[in-house]
């Protein structure tokens, strides 16, 4: 089920660990022995993620990031990465 | 390829040492039995495995280790002994009068900075004893070590012309002294010297688990020759065997996943298991370029050590 994650502080699932390498992120989840590949842009969510922001400021600081590609077109490319994190559990809203 | 670890009793005590996370707080039996010894060189003869690497602790210290090399070299294996030299004069009467070719011992020396010129004084003597059945091996657990003096060994007690050089590597559970991967160009370069002195001397060297190709300097890889055909792809499921009957993918990859043996465990169904087991640590390597590397591209080197990777994973933080 996806939870709504507006105004609400997200977080990385349990289980789930990750290695920042100089052009990806690398997410490992032990329970599901899977692992995920995330290159940039959507690397910058996973590392704001990571350092607690919760989605209004990720998508604040995403239009930042991205500031050359249009601003709709960030603030989807956000919600539907957090979504598909979320249904894979390798984030949870609290 | 399989270890049987037969005790986990040691007379040294190496900061090193890979075989912590089993020895601490009697979490294994003392010795492997002999129930679970005979298991398991059937195991190695369904595996179609034609040596008998016996490890510990100190091997040498199982109460019944000439029985169990008996057993072995009747059933038409060779044996590896990895030991520490500390053997007791009974046991190196016995492998003395072992064939040369049924068995060899892969002797890890006593660096002389560690300074104890007892223990030094025995492993001296066997040396002495077994001579051509000693492989001198070497962990490099500091950037400050020096490896001159094996060849040195090698020349004065006559030994196997061939010298295993393996690098420490962390454990998941424990403090251990290791290499940190940041010294690794550094010690790849003193292998460099080290290799042009062996060859001078027709000494042979090998790589154990654990080297990667971007540690030695391009220009040296002529040098290097067969020896980098495989460095970089070196870390597979060794396949220890521990003294309760379960077998880890490697020491310091023991609290991952165990596997108890039985009749029908086989190496192939095993390295299988444990290959999936690690397969979620395989796209990075142990330095944050790895990724970009050509080698770790080309499938040339698997980025390293897989519990230094495990290292390198971050966790959730407490908020």
């Amino acid at each position: 089920m996806i939870q709504d994650l507006t105004h609400k502080k997200i977080v990385i699932g349990d289980n789930v660990s990750w290695v920042v390498n100089d052009n990806n992120i690398v997410i490992v989840c032990k329970k599901t022995k899977e692992q995920f590949i995330i290159n940039y842009p959507e690397a910058a969510i996973w590392d704001l993620i990571s350092r607690h922001s919760d989605l209004t400021m990720i998508i604040k600081k995403m239009r930042i990031i991205t500031h050359k590609t249009g601003i709709k077109k960030v603030d989807k490319l956000t919600k539907k990465t957090i979504q598909f994190w979320q249904v894979k559990k390798l984030i949870k809203a609290i | 390829m399989s270890n049987l670890s037969i005790t986990t009793l040691c007379n040294k005590r190496c900061a090193y040492c890979f075989a912590g996370d089993t020895r601490h707080e009697d979490r294994l039996p003392i010795f492997m039995s002999e129930e679970i010894y005979a298991k398991a060189l059937d195991y190695l003869s369904l595996s179609g495995i034609k040596q008998v690497r016996l490890l510990g602790g100190e091997p040498t210290l199982h109460p019944s280790i000439i029985p169990m090399m008996d057993k072995a070299i009747k059933k038409k294996f060779s044996i590896l002994l990895f030991s520490n030299g500390l053997i007791k004069k009974e046991i190196l009467n016995y492998i003395e009068k072992i064939a040369v070719g049924d068995l060899t011992i892969l002797l890890n020396t006593i660096h002389p900075l560690e300074n104890n010129e007892k223990l030094a004084k025995q492993q001296r003597l066997t040396m002495q004893t077994l001579s051509s059945k000693v492989k001198l091996g070497i962990n490099i657990f500091n950037r400050r070590q020096e490896y001159g003096y094996l060849l040195d060994y090698i020349d004065k007690y006559n030994l196997m012309r061939e010298v295993r050089l393996g690098i420490s590597h962390p454990l998941l559970e424990q403090k251990n002294e290791y290499l940190h991967p940041k010294f690794y160009s550094y010690i790849g370069r003193n292998i460099i010297s080290f290799l042009a002195e062996a060859k001078k001397r027709q000494i042979k060297l090998g790589f154990d688990c654990g080297f990667v190709p971007c540690m030695f300097p391009v220009e040296t890889y002529n040098l290097l020759g067969d020896m980098m055909k495989n460095t970089g792809k070196r870390c597979n499921p060794i396949l220890d065997l521990l003294t309760d009957g379960t077998f880890i993918s490697c020491y310091p990859l023991n609290n991952l996943k165990k596997i108890k043996i039985t009749e029908n465990t086989t190496s192939k169904n095993l390295i299988k298991e444990f290959k999936a087991e690690l397969s979620i640590y395989s796209n990075y390597g142990i330095y944050n370029y790895c990724t970009e590397c050509a080698f770790f591209k080309e499938k040339f080197c698997t980025g390293g050590c897989t519990a230094m990777k495990i290292r390198r994973l971050r966790k959730k933080q407490p908020r």
